[in-house]
């Protein structure tokens, strides 16, 4: 019996469970796994063990984290599931973050918090790209409702790709009646033409909600609007400068909140 | 005039014991299929024992904080790869926490030898205030009796372990005792834990 045959290696299930081995025991303890169906079986019971103790330290995140992470989310590509069925494949499901092997993982989880914190910054210090010194009691300002808005605690986030590529954000507090309004990837728009931001109303109308600032090449300034009110949706679409009472174009994206 | 964004209601449904579960599971698979109020469901569900447990490895708060936002986002990135047969979702997710937080103070270590004896002295504190954690949390409550039926050093040696972010052999060096018999206690506590929590498999 291979347990047998390992007196140390079985041993290891519980610095296993709690990652107490170094990344070289580890690899080798995971494969020693493999072939141990009583190993692995005490490991999940120690590992469901170990999650009672995650829980009993439980404490309230910081207020900016949740807009933070769902704004990230909204912007970041998913892993597709697993379908096939050959080796490494099948190593995937226990492997945690560090053990995918291939190359191109390990990059990735690299490549996306850096993302994230991008995003983040985006949205809360985006405000003062571009901006006139004269601007910046102004600036400061808005900065504070925009992060009033990203920490308010119903604070609730919907995105979506626009007809003309690019894709578009918004993080609503419906408790401040206000929401935050970003978008990247936009096409530059001729000199005479702008995008504007509409709130629909269930009703079928259409009321203008502010005019996006001129995109630079990686997403717009975010801006900070009235809230949409239950049943809303809010749209984007393209006008003339100085933007239009009515719609005058399609939507190229509208949202919604979810009921 | 159509949405862009398809969205499902009925998240957070507050269900009690293995239903609640289940019910994590059922918001880890829609999340898988990008659904964003699923994943917020998620988010309320998990960020307080993730945030915790982090900020209980890590310490310091905005270190904590960006780990926490690297471990949410990994949930959303990675939820096609949960396997509800081999973990509880919240387990799968709390695996995630700890290993990032375990890898960020391992790469600070390296960066600076942390002082031991201090960080054992902290430890110890820390142990009394996971036993002193409040007793309305039925969780709290049932960790701080089972923590207690363990033996000095199990407990010692599972904390360090666990809650401190140490390898074995660190926690051996910490405790001034024979490698074997750290691995031994470590195991040996997991399973009277699990035991006495009545953690089945």
């Amino acid at each position: 019996m291979v347990r047998l045959l390992r007196p140390d290696l079985h041993g290891l299930t519980g610095p296993y469970a709690v990652d107490a081995l170094d990344a070289a025991e580890r690899d080798r303890f995971e494969q020693h796994l493999g072939r141990c169906p009583s190993c692995e079986h005490e490991v999940r019971g120690m590992q469901e063990t170990a999650t009672r103790l995650a829980i009993a330290v439980a404490a309230p995140p910081p207020a900016g984290l949740k807009a933070a992470v769902l704004t990230a989310a909204a912007q970041t590509r998913q892993h597709p599931p697993v379908v096939d069925a050959g080796p490494e494949a099948a190593a995937l499901p226990r492997a945690r973050p560090r053990h995918g092997g291939a190359r191109s993982r390990r990059r990735f989880r690299l490549a996306v918090p850096v993302a994230a914190l991008a995003t983040a910054a985006a949205i809360t210090l985006g405000v003062t790209v571009g901006v006139q010194q004269s601007r910046l009691d102004q600036v400061q300002a808005q900065q504070h409702e925009v992060a009033a808005v990203l920490s308010a605690p119903d604070a609730r986030i919907v995105s979506g790709r626009t007809a003309l590529g690019g894709h578009t954000t918004m993080v609503v507090a419906a408790s401040l009646d206000k929401m935050v309004f970003t978008a990247a990837g936009l096409p530059a728009l001729a000199h005479a033409r702008v995008y504007e931001l509409w709130l629909l109303t269930p009703a079928g109308g259409a009321i203008p909600n502010g005019l996006l600032p001129k995109a630079s090449a990686v997403a717009t300034a975010p801006v900070i609007t009235a809230g949409p009110q239950r049943g809303d949706q809010v749209a984007v679409t393209v006008e003339p400068a100085g933007g239009s009472k009515q719609p005058t174009s399609k939507p190229i994206v509208v949202l919604s909140l979810p009921a | 005039m159509s949405t862009p964004y398809s969205h499902a209601s009925g998240v957070g449904d507050e269900a009690g014991g293995s239903g609640r579960n289940r019910d994590l599971d059922e918001l880890i698979a829609r999340v898988a299929r990008g659904d964003q109020p699923a994943f917020e469901a998620v988010y309320d569900r998990l960020a307080g024992p993730v945030f915790g447990l982090i900020r209980k490895v890590v310490r310091d708060p905005a270190q904590s904080e960006e780990v926490a936002q690297e471990v949410l986002l990994e949930v959303w990135r990675s939820a096609s790869r949960f396997d509800p047969s081999r973990s509880s979702a919240t387990t799968w997710v709390m695996m995630i926490a700890h290993r990032r937080a375990v890898d960020r103070v391992r790469s600070a270590t390296a960066e600076a030898q942390r002082d031991q004896k201090s960080a054992a002295a902290a430890m110890t504190a820390e142990i009394d205030e996971v036993a002193e954690a409040v007793e309305t949390n039925l969780d709290r409550a049932q960790v701080r009796r089972c923590l207690a039926s363990l033996t000095e050093i199990q407990r010692e040696a599972l904390t360090l372990a666990y809650y401190g972010g140490y390898t074995y052999r660190e926690v051996a060096g910490l405790l001034n005792v024979a490698l074997g018999t750290i691995k031994t206690r470590i195991r040996d506590g997991l399973i009277r834990m699990r035991d006495c929590m009545g953690v089945t498999w």
